[in-house]
């Protein structure tokens, strides 16, 4: 009976970590830390933990301004 | 049989069920008055013919509104001057307004321009400020006559319609509702509606990360009493008959506004959605973009800035016809009549577009 108790308990386990890894959006960050570690370009704005780039219509929270993009910074800490 | 084999398997038998369900898609919950699309009956190719201004003026022009002989260009970004005047259908350019600046008669910032009754209405969301101007005598120049200042509680206002001589609709920025609506006083007269997202956790807990995320741009028609709205990111639009109260939501393949919270602030993930919409009599027309933010970072700015589509769908939101373009553009103008779209194309010199339909 115990073993049946702990192959269920593992059964349900393992659903919830498939299921978890199935619907798991891409890790957006890390992907942009990748392709733009050296984009930190003289038009942007930081607020040290994300970045507002280039010139468009997507309102940057830091500074109110419309920007082409928004991405969670990378932090040196 | 003994118990143990019999619970054994009744366990594996309710382990594939549990595997069906978690493989089976996401199912979000919306309610009765959402509606899936997710393809158009008609689509038509449409060519451009590029306007050639005698002045190089822009930066990004945004916006475009024509009304009767004057058509009207915002620019979203320009160093001197916000608006840009031009006679219409030819577009020599006559005057420039909205200067650029913090004096009180200047602006910081300008997110959309209306013209109504021979007026032209401006919103600055820095300032929080409404700003009416008129024609000059000769026609040929705008000259600032009122400056409505909103109420503190409006918040971050990004974007405007008129419903009618005395009344503004705002899309509310705090999450609380989904619109605003607002008095010739700036004063806040009542709100309505809630932003229709499925994703449960936001509506409870980040509401105004939520509206940043469903930040949309409107339009009003007076004629047929229907609002839209359509949704920057991803890809949603909002039908409200305002004469009989009636509200569909249309979402597409794109889904809902895709965002992460980082400081209480919705930073945009998942695709670039709409950026202009407009309501005829007939029809709704609004342009679509569908990059992904992904690729847009990792192409660092090269790629080019605004929609290839134009939707098309009856004022009930019902998928008419998709228009491909061979111009990226931003803003649109519609004219059933002459059956033509004006548009904004920023990646160019020459950014006035000319589309004919139909």
């Amino acid at each position: 009976m115990r073993k049946l108790v702990v192959f269920v308990f593992l059964c349900i386990a393992v659903i919830f970590s498939f299921k978890e890894a199935f619907f798991k959006k891409d890790n957006v960050q890390n992907s942009f830390m990748l392709c733009n570690i050296e984009a930190l370009a003289a038009d942007n704005e930081s607020s040290g933990r994300w970045n507002c780039h280039f010139t468009g219509s997507v309102d940057c929270p830091i500074s109110s301004v419309k920007v082409k993009y928004v991405y969670g910074g990378y932090s040196l800490e | 049989m003994s118990t143990e084999a019999t619970v054994l398997n009744s366990s594996i038998s309710l382990l594939f069920l549990l595997c069906f369900f978690s493989c089976s898609t996401k199912q979000k919950e919306y309610g009765e008055n959402v509606l899936l699309y997710s393809e158009f009956p008609q689509e038509k190719e449409l060519k451009g013919e590029i306007i050639e201004l005698d002045t190089a003026i822009f930066r990004y022009p945004f916006r475009i509104r024509v009304d009767g002989d004057k058509a009207i260009v915002m620019d979203l970004h320009n160093e001197d001057y916000y608006g840009h005047l031009f006679h219409y259908p030819d577009f020599k350019y006559l005057s420039s307004f909205g200067r650029r600046g913090d004096s009180p008669t200047e602006i910081l910032s300008m997110e959309n321009v209306r013209i109504q009754n021979s007026k032209v209405w401006t919103l600055d969301a820095n300032k929080n400020e409404l700003t009416r101007l008129g024609f000059s005598s000769s026609d040929d120049s705008l000259f600032r006559d009122e400056t409505v200042t909103l109420d503190e509680d409006i918040l971050r206002p990004l974007d405007f319609a008129i419903y009618n001589d005395s009344t503004f609709i705002i899309p509310d920025y705090s999450g609380e509702s989904r619109l605003c609506w607002v008095d010739r006083h700036g004063h806040a007269l009542r709100k309505m509606g809630t932003i229709p997202s499925s994703n449960e956790e936001a509506l409870q807990h980040a509401r105004p990360a939520l509206a940043q995320a469903w930040r949309s741009f409107l339009d009003y028609n007076p004629h047929s009493g229907i609002l839209a709205a359509v949704t920057q990111l991803g890809e949603v639009l909002e039908i409200y008959n305002l004469k009989d109260s009636t509200h569909v939501v249309r979402i597409g393949k794109s889904e809902e506004p895709e965002f992460k919270v980082a400081d209480g602030y919705g930073l945009p993930t998942g695709i670039m959605g709409f950026s202009d919409v407009q309501v005829t009599d007939n029809a709704i027309y609004a342009v679509f973009h569908g990059t992904s933010f992904k690729e847009i970072a990792k192409q660092q700015g090269r790629l080019p800035d605004g929609g290839k589509y134009i939707y098309v769908f009856t004022l009930k939101g019902e998928p008419l016809c998709k228009y491909v373009l061979d111009h990226y553009i931003n803003g649109i103008w519609v004219d059933e009549k002459s059956k033509t779209i004006m548009a904004t194309d920023v990646n160019s010199d020459q950014p006035i577009v000319r589309f004919s339909f139909g």
